[in-house]
């Protein structure tokens, strides 16, 4: 579209704004949870060149947040909470945020920004030149006016945490500003309980219904959602980069128009560089009509494919699983095989510019073999599986597994704070992979 | 199973021996060397087959030594199977089996693969077919296997994959010190997050830095002002210092000007005129000089051509100077007309020669002619007469003879024709006689005519005589004089004539030069006199004085613009406020000044490049640190970490898979393993009269363990030799036992196995074989009759082959 095109949809844009008289009509950009500077975790064997790609993939995240901002003319950018990562919130990040910020400021695009646990006020902020055109929330909740030539388009009102740990409702300390064309509250906050994110600034949608705001622009927990449509909207847009394997899934942010004073339209824009994909449990793939390495390499590279494609022209990390009673389990046993399956098929992968990583292959195979006449033959095999399946129904009996054979590392001073014990359900889970292993020992092929 | 029939063909010292067995015991007794290894070898070999591979090479002792195949066949009967019969050959193939079912169909080397199936032949040679040498240990493998054949599992011990499972899991972990994975990751993660925490620990420095940047940058604000400030003053200094010599010519220069003369009217380039119009004067008065000098020269040259001119002519002698050209022209007029008349004279004389010639010639001539003309008259008739005479004598002689007419005529005709041609032609000759006479007559005319011409051309050249004579009487020459003479006196007379004439013309204008230069000179004298009339000079002298003043004047007032323009290029556009500022400083005092600028300006710029040094350190510093290394190394142990969770995982499978494993066998050991030990141990108690009670095995020590009477433990490496032998008999029939309960029954062999043991001893032990043989067909081989009684004593109808 050349010059002239933009002149006339411009001019016709102005028109119809004079005609109707809807000088308030404004966009805005909700986006939470940035983390920037976070890495990504639980990545195993990951080589340092795709290593140092995946540095950068929440900057560029935070990059695309910008891009859509100033290709959709919004009027301001919010960000709910948790920008960076941790309470010393990285200095590289700082930076790369301020500019960012500025960036949009010198578009005349204005950000406003509340800080959450992750990056309270109490954590340290470098001694940094900010932008006008950027609202930082204070540990008070503060309200801001967004004017356009003199009018006010709305009101935002937010707080920053103060420290990490809140465990008070702030949502009842906002109060609607009189008046207000549009009224917006920015928190980082965890709506209602089961969300999966640690209870700070507890609220309830009563709480924010009770508020009388027009948009409560939440941020916290990671999975996009858009809770209640209206009256008042109450919206989650996620973190705008996943980064682990439990945030798979497309993440980005939303983009919002208000017309006349309501909400008229909540558009999800995704804003990932990198897709992760979760191929485990249920959605492992059952190889148990694979019959040779052949067949297995050729399902697990379309699988690929297909991952490739639902990724749309993003990088992807796939964590994949596969299940059956396998006629190639003794082969998916043996010390090295699924690494060196790993490796001859990641070759094809990794070094496109949109790489898919194959981060891991378990395998939850079984022998191809009856286990339920070892069951009944009573015979040492039975033994195993029936105390494999007394753990799996006893917590007592797995406790007491637990407490003598594996306290040695996790009560251990060494076993890295960060890094919590295994549950009960995690050790109910490995129970499979122990009887994958017993059996394949016992009474496994010998390897030809 | 049970075996029926034996019939070897060949094998060892036994050939075509054929035996029925009963289903029960069967005593095989023989002495020494009867071949009862032999037939014991020789059923093992016919149902597992011959030694392959690498084996067969070896010595076969047990080759048919009477020259027959070396093999045979047995012949079987199975509870599913039926009755069927395996044959096998030492041989190309060897020893495949021939399986034949009774119907007499073609058996299958798999039925016969599938009954012995659970029980390999090394097993069976184990636990189904031993001698007293297999009963003294079991083999490590064979206690593998006895072990495994009794949990039901493939070849593997339980302990082995107990010590696996925990090797695994220490190479991953392990409490006690030593390199494990996990160690080796949290370690890493350790000096990660401790680098980590050193980086962070910069993050007050960063803030440090940041506030000494904008102090540093204040700082060099401010010194940069204060150099431009002395800079300024350093420059104006260095402008003064430059402007106070100008200043010095100026001032100089004025006094200079006001002391000389205002001059109102002095001509233009006055001096370099006056030296012009002199230099003028004195060249022209010396030219003067020189051109008179030329004229006299002109004049007596003049004399002494005229002198040698006089000896020439004597006419010249005589005559004043003045008609001297004129009498040389007349002179040179006479020779040139004597010399014409000389010249006529002479060819007159040629063309009376010439004449005279003539005259001689037509006389002799004229004599010739009148001779000739007489002789032609008498000679021109006689010879035209005789030949028509003859030609007609000679047609009439034909004519005479009676020639033919014709040719006659023609002869005749011819002849007549002859005579009248000759007598035309001497008629023309007689008129050119008579013409003749008429021509002699002009001739002697012309004779006369010569004669004449030649009376007046001697006149003519008298005549001529007389001119030339009176034309060269006056020069000096002879009256006639010859072409040679006159042509001499007149090169020389012209020479002279002309070398005077030119003498003549350089005096001529000698005279007209030197009153041209004296008219130049006099317009010098002229202009000089203009010229100190103009400057008011009454003389050179003032003249000169005058025009000195002058230059000196006008070079002053230049000088004094050119210091005014170059003060101005310094910049100083007003002499005013300059002449105030040097009036109260001096030379001196402004290089001091420009000194102590100059170490100030110095010290200023080491300043700002020290402090700009700094803040591109610091700029670095902090550039450095928005590099910001702790994302990449946050990465680096999210990596690790994941690693280590990761192992942690894998260890827990390895701990967990080994405690259930070590809690299933613990729990088989307890309630299943011991019924084979139970059997065991009831056949061992029999045995030893219950001296022992019970067996036991240690799994970690791979041995088994014997309980006495009182539950004491033992050791069977403790045991005697009988007794040990008597142990693992018994274990061997808690086996055989323990496979009957899977459905494995196969037929036992022994051989002499009861060597060792005491009569009471044998006796159980016998016991103990009898009742096995109610279930399992034994071949008991021995040579000892006494051992083939003890049987006898419990049993009445066993089978006893002698072999």
């Amino acid at each position: 579209m050349d010059f002239d095109h933009y002149l006339i949809l411009y001019v016709l844009q102005a028109l119809q704004e004079v005609l109707t008289g809807n000088m308030g009509n404004f966009k805005f950009v909700h986006s939470s949870d940035l983390h920037l500077g976070s890495p990504f975790k639980g990545l195993l064997g990951m080589e340092s060149s795709t290593g140092n790609r995946l540095l950068e993939a929440g900057f560029e995240a935070f990059q695309n947040i910008l891009r859509i901002c100033v290709q959709n003319k919004v009027d301001f950018l919010l960000i709910a909470g948790d920008v960076f990562d941790a309470e010393d919130r990285g200095l590289k990040a700082q930076i790369r945020f301020r500019d960012g910020l500025a960036e949009l400021a010198e578009k005349g695009i204005r950000s406003f920004v509340v800080h959450g646990n992750h990056d309270p006020l109490s954590g340290w902020a470098a001694q940094l030149e900010w932008p006008e055109g950027v609202k930082i929330f204070g540990d008070r909740i503060e309200t801001a006016p967004v004017t356009r030539e003199g009018e006010i388009l709305c009101h935002i009102q937010g707080i920053s945490y103060p420290k990490a740990d809140i465990r008070e409702n702030l949502s009842r300390n906002f109060k609607r500003p009189p008046a207000s064309p549009f009224a917006i509250a920015l928190l980082h906050a965890n709506l209602g309980t089961g969300t999966g994110h640690e209870p700070y600034a507890p609220c309830s949608i009563e709480d924010l219904d009770a508020s009388g705001f027009d948009y409560w622009a939440l941020g916290h927990v990671h999975k996009a959602g858009v809770i209640r449509k209206e009256k008042p909207a109450i919206v989650y847009p996620g973190n705008p980069q996943g980064l682990h394997i439990n945030e798979s899934g497309r993440h980005g942010i939303y983009l919002a128009t208000v017309t006349n004073g309501h909400l008229t339209d909540l558009s999800f824009l995704p804003t990932d560089v990198v897709r992760w994909f979760n191929l485990t449990g249920e959605s492992a793939l059952d190889i148990s009509s694979i019959e040779t390495e052949e067949e297995l390499l050729g399902l697990i590279d379309a699988q690929c494919e297909k991952i490739n494609t639902e990724a749309e022209d993003r990088s992807a990390i796939v964590r994949l699983e596969l299940r059956g009673r396998a006629p190639l389990h003794s082969h998916l046993c043996r010390e090295t095989y699924l690494e060196d399956l790993k490796s001859a098929l990641q070759e094809k992968w990794i070094h496109k510019d949109s790489f898919l990583f194959l981060e891991r292959i378990g395998n939850n195979t079984r022998l191809p073999v009856n286990l339920e006449a070892h069951r009944k033959a009573g015979d040492f095999i039975a033994e195993i599986l029936e105390l494999i399946d007394q753990a799996r129904t006893s917590p007592d009996f797995l406790e007491a597994l637990k407490k003598e054979h594996l306290s040695p590392l996790y009560e251990s001073r060494l076993w890295p704070p960060e890094l919590s014990p295994p549950s009960e359900s995690e050790l109910r889970d490995i129970l499979n992979e122990v009887e994958i292993l017993l059996v394949d020992q016992l009474i496994g092929e010998e390897p030809s | 199973m049970r075996i029926r029939k034996i019939h070897i063909e060949g094998f060892g010292v036994l050939h075509d021996v054929s035996l029925e067995l009963s289903p029960g015991m069967n005593i095989m007794f023989g002495s020494n060397e009867s071949g009862k290894t032999t037939l014991f070898e020789f059923i093992h070999r016919i149902l597992y087959g011959f030694p392959r591979g690498r084996k067969k090479k070896d010595y076969n002792p047990y080759a048919s030594i009477h020259k027959t195949k070396t093999g045979g066949r047995l012949l079987l009967e199975d509870e599913k199977a039926g009755l069927f019969s395996v044959e096998r050959y030492e041989g190309e193939n060897s020893g495949d089996s021939i399986v034949t079912r009774a119907d007499g169909g073609k058996g299958l080397e798999e039925d016969l693969v599938s009954i012995l199936s659970p029980i390999t032949q090394d097993m069976y040679r184990d636990v189904f077919a031993f001698g007293v040498d297999e009963l003294r240990d079991l083999q490590e493998e064979s206690l593998k296997r006895f072990y495994s054949a009794g949990l039901g599992l493939k070849n593997v011990f339980v302990s082995d994959v107990l010590r696996l499972l925990e090797t695994r899991s220490q190479e991953i972990f392990k409490t006690t010190r030593g390199e494990t994975s996990i160690r080796k990751n949290i370690t890493k993660i350790n000096a990660i997050q401790k680098e980590i925490h050193g980086l962070s620990l910069q993050k007050d420095q960063y803030d440090a830095i940041s506030l000494e940047l904008k102090k540093t940058d204040e700082e060099l604000i401010s010194i940069k002002e204060s150099h431009d400030r002395s800079r300024k003053q350093f420059d104006h200094d260095n402008l003064l210092k430059k402007a106070l010599p100008l200043w010095v010519e100026l001032s100089q220069s004025q006094n200079e000007l006001s002391a000389i003369p205002v001059l109102l009217a002095f001509p233009q380039q006055a001096l370099v005129r006056l030296e012009k119009i002199l230099d003028r004067i004195s060249e022209l008065e010396n030219l003067a000089k020189t051109t008179a000098e030329n004229l006299s020269r002109a004049k007596s040259r003049f004399r002494e051509i005229h002198g040698k001119l006089s000896e020439l002519s004597p006419d010249i002698r005589e005559s004043p100077e003045e008609s001297l050209p004129g009498l040389l022209d007349a002179d040179q007029k006479d020779l040139s007309m004597a010399f014409v008349f000389l010249s006529s004279l002479n060819q007159k004389k040629d063309k009376m020669e010439t004449l005279e010639e003539k005259k001689r010639s037509l006389q002799s001539q004229l004599t010739m002619a009148q001779m000739n003309s007489a002789v032609p008259l008498q000679t021109a008739y006689i010879p035209g007469l005789i030949a028509p005479l003859a030609l007609a004598i000679t047609g009439i002689a034909f004519m005479s003879q009676g020639l033919d007419m014709l040719w006659s005529f023609i002869i005749v005709g011819i002849a007549i024709i002859l005579s009248l041609v000759h007598i035309l032609s001497t008629y023309g000759k007689l008129n050119d006689f008579r013409k003749g006479e008429d021509h002699f007559a002009p001739m002697r005319k012309e004779i006369d005519t010569y004669v004449l011409a030649m009376k007046t051309l001697a006149d003519e050249i008298e005549q001529d005589k007389s001119e030339i004579a009176t034309r060269v009487k006056k020069i000096g020459i002879s009256a006639l004089p010859t072409i040679e003479e006159i042509e001499n006196k007149r090169i020389a007379l012209n020479r002279l004539g002309s070398e005077l004439r030119d003498c003549k013309k350089d005096w001529e204008n000698s005279e007209s030069s030197l009153s041209n230069i004296n008219g130049n000179a006099d317009a010098a004298r002229k202009e000089l006199a203009q010229l100190l009339e103009a400057s008011q000079a009454p003389d050179i002298e003032t003249f000169r004085r005058l025009a000195a003043q002058m230059e000196k004047r006008t070079r002053l007032e230049e000088t004094i613009k050119s210091t005014r323009k170059n003060l101005m290029i310094l910049g100083f556009r007003e002499i005013s406020p300059l002449k105030d500022e040097l009036e109260k400083t001096s030379l001196l005092e402004i290089e001091k000044r420009i000194q102590d600028s100059q170490v100030l300006l110095e010290s200023l710029v080491k300043a700002m490049n020290e402090l700009r040094q700094k803040k591109g350190e610091l700029l670095e510093k902090r550039r450095m640190m928005e590099l910001d290394r702790i994302p990449e190394l946050r990465a680096q142990k999210e990596q690790a970490l994941a690693e280590t969770e990761f192992l942690g995982k894998k260890w827990r499978i390895y701990r967990l898979a080994a405690a259930i494993l070590q809690k299933a066998r613990e729990k088989y050991e307890r309630e299943k393993q011991p019924r084979v030990l139970q059997e065991a141990g009831l056949f061992f108690k029999k045995m030893t009269a219950g001296k022992y009670h019970r067996i036991g095995f240690s799994p970690e020590e791979k041995t088994f363990l014997v309980f006495d009477y009182r539950d004491n433990v033992k050791n069977p490496i403790l045991l005697s030799r009988g007794a040990r032998e008597q142990m693992y008999f018994a274990i061997r029939f808690g086996l055989i036992r323990s496979f009957e309960s899977n459905g494995i029954v196969l037929p036992l062999m022994t051989d002499d196995i009861l060597v060792n043991f005491d009569p009471e001893r044998s006796r159980g032990a016998a016991q103990a074989f009898m009742e096995l043989s109610q279930t399992h067909q034994t071949l008991f081989f021995t040579c000892h009759p006494e051992t083939a009684n003890i049987f006898k004593e419990f049993f009445s109808d066993i089978m006893i082959h002698q072999l």
